[in-house]
Formats: C-alpha cells, sequence, structure tokens
C-alpha cells in the first residue's frame, strides 16, 4: 500500500513536473505553426507615428532577414492614421495589421475596441527579462490588447548663456519661480504631445495654481518639438519643456562644451511607454504576432538603443548615449500614473487643465 | 450627301441622323464628357467633405446625421478670431504680391530691362524651392536675435538687437507674398506678352502719359489674369499651412488652417467634422469671389491677338533700365540664392541649424543616395508628376476651351467645379479624396495619386489656359471653319501653336504643384507609391532636417530637369513660354 502511494506521488511529482513542458511544447507547436502561417502571409504593415527613423527601418531589414516577411512601413500622425484607417475599413479592404505609438495613443485604441488580443508571444514570457515596464500591464489587467515595447522619459533642457547653472531650475516645481519669466518654450498642450503629458502629470501633482504660475512665465508655444532643442541650443530661448531623449540625443551632436544642459528634474522623471497594436480586421494577423514578438527580443531592443536616445523596455540592453537613458535609475515624477486609466482617459481629462490658463496668458 | 441618300431611301428622316452626327461632334460631347470627369473627380470628393459636416463619426462608421458640428463651429468666437486673422494675412499678402509679379512681369515682357532670360530664370527657380524646407531656412535666418541674418546685420549695425522678425504678422506677409509672386509671374507675364503694343502708342498718340497708358490701357487688358491670379493668391493665402503652423504658432497667431489643423490632426481625438464645417465655410468664401470675378468681368472684351497679327514693342526705359535688373536680382539673392545656400550647408552639417566647419559632414547625401527607398520615391515622384502634368494640361485646356471659346449653357458651371480642390484646404480635401476613391480598384497604387494630383492641378490649368484664351480673337477659329476645318482640325492647328506657351507654363506648373503637394500625398500615397515630398515632410517633423536638406535638393533639381526637359520638347515656343 505505502508503495502504491509512493508510486503514486512519482507519477503525480512527474505529471506536475511535465506540465510546464508540456505546455511549453504546445506553445511552441503552436508558435512554430504561427511562424508558418505569418511566411504565408509573408507581409506585415506597420502603421507608426511619425517617420521612418534608423531604429524602423533597421528593425524592418533584420525581421525580413529572419523571417523572409516583409515589413511595409506605413507613417502617419494619429489623423492620417485614423482618417485613412477608418475609410479603409468602411471600404472592406484595412490595409493596416499594427499601430505602434505613444500609449495614450494605443490605449484609447484598445478603450474603443479597436484593437484584437495578439495571444501568448514568446518573447513576453522569456524568463529573467529586466523589463523596464511589464510589456503585458494592460494585457494581464483586462485593459485590452496594448503591448509595451519602449519606455521613454522626459528631461528639462535648459541654456547655459541665458539661465546659467546657479539660476536653476532643478526640478519641476522650481519652473513657477517669477524669475523664469519670459524665458520658457513650452510644447503646446495639445493631443498626445510632451506639453500634454507634462500639463496632466504637473495638474495632478502640483494642482491647478501651478500649472497658472508656469504659464505665465511661457514665453512662447511649440508644435515643433524636435526643434525646440536646437532652438534652445542657439539660445532663442532659455528652458524647453519638454524634450524627449530623442529630441536631446540630436543636439547632443554638438561639439562640446554644449552650450545648453539637460536638467533631470529632482521630483522625479515623467515616463512615456511605447505601445503597439494588433488592430482589428488585419489582413495579415500572424505576421503581425511575429512582428510584435520579434519586437521585445533583444536585438530589436538593442537596434532602438543602437539610435542615440531611442527608447527601449529592456534593462539589458546596451544605450550608445547613457545620458540621454536616465529614466533606467531616476525617480519617477510623484504619482507617475502611465496607467491604462490614465492613457485612455485621465491623460487628456488633466492635460486639457492647462487651456484656461493658455487662454489668458494670451498663448492660445 | 450620299449618306443622307442612303438614309433617306430607307426610310429614316435624315434631319435626325444630322442630328445626331451632330450631338457626336467633339465639340458637343467634350463639354458633357468633361462635366461628367469633373463631377468625378472633384464634385464627388467635395460631397463627401459636405456629407462629413452633417454625419456623426466618418463616413462608413457607425453614426446618424448632425449639425453638431455646425453648431460647435459657428457658435464658437475663436472661428471668428481666426477667420479675421486670416484675412489680415491674406488680404496684404495677395496685394503685395500682385504688386510685385505685375511689377516683374512688365519690366522683363514690356520694357528693355537688360538680361530677361536671366530674370525670367530667376524668378522660375524661386517658385521651384520647395515650401516646407525654404520656411525652415528662414527660421534659421530670421529668427529674433539669434537668427544668423540677425547676427550678419548686427556685425554691420551694432547696437540693434533685432532686425528681422519672422515670427510676426510681418514675417507672415512678406514670407507669403514672396512664395505667391513666383507662381503670379507665371500668370500675369504671358498676358503682358500677348498685348498689343499698337494699343499703348495709340494712347500716347492720343496725349495719354505714361500712368494714365497703364491705368487706361494695360490694366483694362490685364484685368482677367489678375483677377484670376489675384483670388487665386488669396484662397492660397487662405489655405497656407506651413508658414502660420511653423512661423505663426510661435507668435501666438493662429489662423483658419492651423484651427483644422487641431480639430483634424492635433487632438486627442481626430474632430473631422468640425474641421470640414471651417473648410467648407473657405468654399463658400472662394466661390462668393468667383462670383464677383465673374461680375467684374462680364460684358468686356480682351482680345489682342487677332488675325491681323500684333506687336509687342517694349517701352524704352532709357538710362533707368538697370534698375529693374538690379532689384529682380536682388529679390532673388534675398529670398532665393540665401535660403537655397543655407539649406545646401544645412544638408552638409552633422546638425541641421548649426553651420559650423567642425559639424561638416558629407553622410547624409552618403545616405540618401544610398537608399533605396530614396531611389524609388524619386523614380514614383517622376512618374506620378509627369503623368498628373500631362493629363492635367489636357483637361485643363480642354475645360478652358470650354469655358471660353463655346456658348454651352453649363460652361459657367464647369468654371466653377474647376475651382473646387483649391477652395478647400489640402488638410480636408485629401479626407474628401481618401473618402471618395477608397472603394476604387486603383486605391494604394501611383493611379489614385495621379488622380487627385490632376484634380487638385485643375484650378491653376485652367486659370492659366483661360487667361491666355481671352485674349485670343475668334476670326482665325471661324476663317477655319469656313474653310471646312474640322474641330480636331482647327484645335491642332490654329490653337495648339497659339497656346503653345501656355502649354508650356501650364505644364511646369502642373508638374512642380504634383511634385511638391505634402497634404494629399500625406495622407494618400501607399506603401505602393512613394514620394519625396512625404519623405521631406516625415524626416522634417522627426527632426532629421539635415536629411531632409538633401532630399529637398533633390526635389528642386527635379523640377529643375522637368523644366529644362519641358523646353527642350516644346524648344521652338515663342518668347511668353515660362
Amino acid at each position: 500500500m505505502r508503495r502504491e502511494r509512493r508510486l503514486l506521488g512519482l507519477v503525480v511529482v512527474g505529471v506536475l513536473l511535465a506540465l510546464p513542458l508540456a505546455g511549453t511544447m504546445a506553445q511552441t507547436k503552436s508558435w512554430d505553426e504561427t511562424i508558418a502561417a505569418s511566411r504565408k502571409e509573408g507581409v506585415v504593415v506597420w502603421s507608426f507615428f511619425g517617420a521612418p527613423g534608423a531604429a524602423t527601418e533597421r528593425q524592418a531589414r533584420e525581421f525580413e532577414r529572419l523571417y523572409g516577411i516583409r515589413v511595409e512601413l506605413a507613417p502617419g500622425r494619429t489623423g492620417d492614421f485614423e482618417a485613412r484607417w477608418n475609410a479603409e475599413r468602411a471600404a472592406g479592404k484595412p490595409s493596416i495589421d499594427v499601430r505602434s505609438s505613444g500609449s495614450p495613443e494605443n490605449r484609447r485604441l484598445a478603450a474603443r475596441g479597436l484593437d484584437q488580443a495578439f495571444g501568448a508571444l514568446p518573447a513576453a514570457a522569456e524568463p529573467g527579462v529586466p523589463w523596464i515596464v511589464d510589456p503585458l500591464v494592460d494585457v494581464k489587467a483586462g485593459n485590452g490588447h496594448t503591448l509595451h515595447f519602449s519606455a521613454g522619459g522626459y528631461f528639462i533642457l535648459v541654456n547655459n548663456k541665458l539661465v546659467p547653472p546657479e539660476m536653476g531650475p532643478r526640478s519641476y516645481k522650481d519652473l513657477e519661480d517669477p524669475k523664469y519669466k519670459g524665458l520658457i518654450v513650452l510644447s503646446e498642450p495639445i493631443g498626445p504631445s510632451p506639453g500634454s503629458r507634462w500639463a496632466a502629470y504637473a495638474w495632478k501633482a502640483y494642482g491647478d495654481e501651478h500649472l497658472k504660475k508656469v504659464i505665465a512665465n511661457v514665453k512662447a508655444l511649440t508644435r515643433a518639438e524636435i526643434d525646440a532643442p536646437k532652438q534652445v541650443a542657439r539660445g532663442e530661448y532659455g528652458i524647453f519643456i519638454h524634450p524627449t531623449q530623442v529630441g536631446a540625443a540630436d543636439i547632443w551632436k554638438l561639439p562640446k562644451p554644449h552650450p545648453f544642459r539637460l536638467v533631470v528634474p529632482e521630483d522625479g522623471v515623467m515616463l512615456l511607454m511605447g505601445g503597439i497594436n494588433l488592430l482589428q480586421g488585419a489582413p495579415h494577423p500572424n505576421a503581425a504576432r511575429v512582428f510584435m514578438n520579434y519586437l521585445l527580443t533583444k536585438p530589436a531592443q538593442q537596434i532602438q538603443a543602437d539610435d542615440p536616445g531611442g527608447p527601449f523596455i529592456r534593462r539589458d540592453v546596451t544605450p550608445s548615449v547613457p545620458e540621454l537613458a536616465h529614466f533606467t535609475t531616476a525617480k519617477p515624477f510623484p504619482n507617475n500614473p502611465d496607467t491604462y486609466e490614465f492613457g485612455s482617459k485621465l491623460f487628456f481629462e488633466w492635460s486639457a487643465k492647462a487651456e484656461p490658463h493658455l487662454k489668458a496668458a494670451g498663448l492660445k | 450627301m450620299a449618306t443622307r441618300g442612303v438614309v433617306a431611301a430607307r426610310g429614316a428622316p435624315p434631319v435626325s441622323l444630322a442630328k445626331v452626327r451632330g450631338l457626336l461632334q467633339p465639340a458637343s460631347v467634350l463639354p458633357l464628357f468633361l462635366l461628367a470627369l469633373t463631377a468625378v473627380m472633384i464634385v464627388y470628393p467635395l460631397g463627401m467633405v459636405l456629407y462629413g459636416t452633417v454625419k456623426d463619426g466618418a463616413p462608413g462608421q457607425p453614426g446618424g446625421f448632425t449639425l453638431a458640428h455646425w453648431r460647435t463651429v459657428l457658435g464658437d468666437a475663436g472661428t471668428y478670431r481666426v477667420l479675421l486673422n486670416s484675412v489680415i494675412i491674406a488680404v496684404p499678402r495677395t496685394l503685395l504680391a500682385l504688386l510685385l509679379a505685375t511689377a516683374f512681369a512688365w519690366c522683363i515682357a514690356r520694357t528693355t530691362t537688360p538680361g530677361k532670360r536671366l530674370l525670367e530664370g530667376l524668378l522660375v527657380f524661386l517658385f521651384f524651392l520647395p515650401e516646407l524646407p525654404w520656411v525652415l531656412a528662414w527660421m534659421l535666418l530670421g529668427a529674433p536675435s539669434v537668427g544668423l541674418a540677425n547676427q550678419w546685420l548686427r556685425a554691420i549695425v551694432p547696437g540693434v538687437e533685432t532686425f528681422i522678425n519672422v515670427y510676426s504678422y510681418t514675417g507672415l506677409i512678406v514670407l507669403g507674398a514672396v512664395r505667391s509672386a513666383p507662381v503670379l509671374f507665371l500668370f500675369v507675364y504671358p498676358a503682358f506678352q500677348a498685348m498689343d503694343a499698337t494699343l499703348e502708342e495709340a494712347a500716347r498718340m492720343a496725349g495719354a502719359g505714361g500712368w494714365r497708358t497703364i491705368w487706361r490701357v494695360n490694366l483694362p487688358l490685364l484685368l482677367p489674369a489678375l483677377l484670376a491670379s489675384g483670388i487665386l493668391s488669396f484662397v492660397v493665402a487662405m489655405e497656407a499651412f506651413e508658414l502660420p503652423q511653423l512661423l505663426g504658432t510661435p507668435a501666438k497667431i493662429f489662423v483658419f488652417t492651423t484651427r483644422i489643423y487641431d480639430l483634424a490632426y492635433g487632438g486627442h481625438v481626430a474632430r473631422f467634422g468640425p474641421a470640414m464645417v471651417l473648410a467648407v465655410l473657405l468654399l463658400l468664401l472662394t466661390v462668393s469671389l468667383i462670383v464677383v470675378q465673374w461680375r467684374l468681368l462680364k460684358g468686356r472684351a480682351f482680345t489682342t491677338i487677332s488675325g491681323r497679327g500684333y506687336r509687342a514693342r517694349p517701352v524704352d526705359l532709357g538710362r533707368w533700365r538697370w534698375a529693374p535688373f538690379v532689384a529682380i536680382v536682388g529679390f532673388f539673392v534675398v529670398f532665393g540664392a540665401l535660403p537655397f545656400v543655407v539649406l545646401l550647408l544645412n544638408s552638409f552639417m552633422e546638425l541641421s541649424g548649426f553651420l559650423s566647419w567642425q559639424l561638416f559632414t558629407t553622410r547624409h547625401w552618403a545616405d540618401a543616395l544610398g537608399r533605396t527607398a530614396v531611389l524609388t520615391s524619386i523614380k514614383d515622384t517622376i512618374l506620378v508628376s509627369v503623368a498628373a502634368a500631362t493629363l492635367g494640361v489636357i483637361l485643363s485646356a480642354a475645360i478652358s476651351y470650354v469655358v471660353t471659346r463655346t456658348t454651352w449653357a453649363g460652361r459657367t458651371v464647369l468654371d466653377l467645379v474647376a475651382w473646387g480642390p483649391w477652395a478647400v484646404p489640402g488638410l480636408v480635401m485629401a479626407l474628401g479624396f481618401l473618402w471618395a476613391f477608397v472603394w476604387l480598384p486603383i486605391y494604394g497604387t501611383p493611379w489614385l495619386l495621379v488622380l487627385v494630383l490632376v484634380a487638385r492641378g485643375l484650378p491653376v490649368g485652367s486659370r492659366f489656359f483661360t487667361a491666355t484664351m481671352v485674349q485670343l480673337g475668334a476670326e482665325l477659329e471661324e476663317s477655319a471653319r469656313i474653310h471646312g476645318a474640322s474641330w480636331l482640325r482647327v484645335f491642332v492647328r490654329i490653337w495648339a501653336p497659339l497656346l503653345r506657351p501656355a502649354i508650356l507654363g501650364a505644364w511646369i506648373l502642373l508638374f512642380v504643384i504634383a511634385v511638391r503637394v505634402l497634404d494629399l500625398v500625406v495622407l494618400l500615397a501607399g506603401p505602393g507609391s512613394r514620394m519625396l515630398s512625404a519623405d521631406i515632410f516625415f524626416w522634417t517633423v522627426s527632426g532629421r532636417q539635415e536629411a531632409a536638406s538633401v532630399l529637398a535638393l533633390l526635389q528642386t533639381a527635379l523640377v529643375m530637369a522637368g523644366y529644362v526637359v519641358a523646353r527642350l520638347l516644346l524648344g521652338r515656343a515663342p518668347r511668353n513660354a515660362v
């Protein structure tokens, strides 16, 4: 009897041990089938915010080399993408498979049910990966199907001549000081701009009065966020709120000593996650899944990190300009809530708090 | 006669066949064909824009009828503010552009100014420079205090911090007028050349002075060209986007198009409905202007080329003949060569806007010329633009012919419809085209781009031909007809040679527009077709302005090559071609 029990115990233990292996094998088998199906599809259409950069083009080439699947790049602003995709769906011929952008846009897609489940991705389940943010944070919480594949951070950019180091600022809070009046250029809080992110976070952390005081110091709004760092470096403005790491990477090419400094705010870094969604009605869903999986792999992430200032989501890659990748160790901004609820709803509500102050200051 | 006999023998009334044959004549079929074609190409997309103003949601998406977009826009004080701002900028911009274009055209076409070919070439070159990089170059030159031009001027006149500030109303008006003037020059110049000098001489012999001759003879004869180009220029000024977006926004100057952009592209969610209402308001404004133009021109005769032959003897400026030469070359140096050099230097800098030997590099050129994608863009741009310009010329000439040379009852409608694609800002018209043509099998192919670029070029092409055709007398055509020439023979033997300068000018204009147009291409160019203009835009907005400068220079070279090839192909064209 005891022997039988022992035998039964061994069997149970064996089954329990074998289960994950069987699961992995089933997953592997299923993934192999996905890859085979994706090769038959032969192409994936990738829509993304902005222009094809060195990283996107390299990733597309590398993916094609690895899997023999062509990547068609379809750059477009949010409005371009929505107009085109809506019209194509209405005509019954959607052409886009995946859309990547800042997480607010992706989460709004998810909140409207315009994306679809992408299933299990082997790269997302790779053991021991030091993720900056869990790529499946939304999926696991049941909040749509956004896959996060990058995490970037913002700085405050300061011109050394117009605003010498002893003058500050050291934090976002400092920016309300009247000594900065007429020195600040602010990314216009409109849509998913960096200025909107600043307004949303700053309002949540410091309230209405803070927004009012900072906006009173603003000299001009800009919609050319990529150009603004150069304007600060040239001395057109003293302070820019606020550059992304990519924008700052541009002026990093200037000969040293730099005429500017990047201030990592003492009250914390505002994060921006980048997401990608598999769209409803995607014509090449298997190729899209394989591509999404590829974006999480270390080689694809290293390509992103090789781009100066390029955001990535794995800490086990080496950024080409470490000074621009501070977000991996920096303190997050208070109530740094880059959550699904924030991205899909609160971001837009909170950033709108800046509107009356902008109007009162004659900036809109 | 024999046919009639056969038909009569079969018992059919001969008059019916004559009627049918009459209806099948090109002169009868052409207007109906053009009306049908423009209805598909222009009215249908415009209809989609109108539909978008009363629909809750994008076409094809769930949603019902609503007037909410109209209420939102008309109830918003901001609408009237941006409308006023737009008019405040567009009116002086148009007047200044017209003044410059007319002065340049008069000097080159009607006076003894030396170096006419050179001056003409310099003005045409200005038109070739792509807008977006040109504006960026001016941001580098004319930024207050730190702009390169301000730094140079400060070295000459110390003590003044800012001489030029492009972020201002003045900046928007002057730079806008400078962009428009070369285009208007291309409109006004042929009209000046076609003007019969005997009329001026007759006025002088009757005792009229120089100014009185200009006022009483030249201006009335130029009225069609001036009005058409003035309205075109005003509409372009009202729907200009790059300039107010880049130079106006930092100066807190918001206009109609930046508001449309905010609604359609800048918000958290694309609000196409209100954006389309604003576009329709602009459409109504344009239609009103065209009606005014009709009323002003009604009942007037502008014929200066007739069967008697004509002379175009230049006005002798005496010792002042070098003054216009210096003025035009100076204009070119400041507004053409300077930004062009900045653009060129930019393309060799590691970082755009910082001109320094330490930052010199050739890698942007090597990178651009070594990329398959760029070469594909160049190839697609050439194919699409040549096709669009050629088809556009044929269609424009046909429309202008029907409008100016026939008594067909629907000709005014045709004339009005041809304005459509420019009466609505490109940002919104692109949506109309998208929603209208997404159903077609050519969607996603270069042919869709050809179709929309032909439509986009029609207002310019047809204005160009119309301005020339109203100056041509009817007796040449009538004489040929009396001698038994068919409609086609008349067109080929009489019209084509007389219109050759206009054909060349219109082709170049439409080619340049097709190469440079951005708003339509950004939305409609699919993976199957790449265009340089979209690449320049995306590279610029993503901060790769150095590489964008390379593409902009390649684009400039492309339009210049198109210009040279067109001139070679139509090399025997008279001097009044561009």
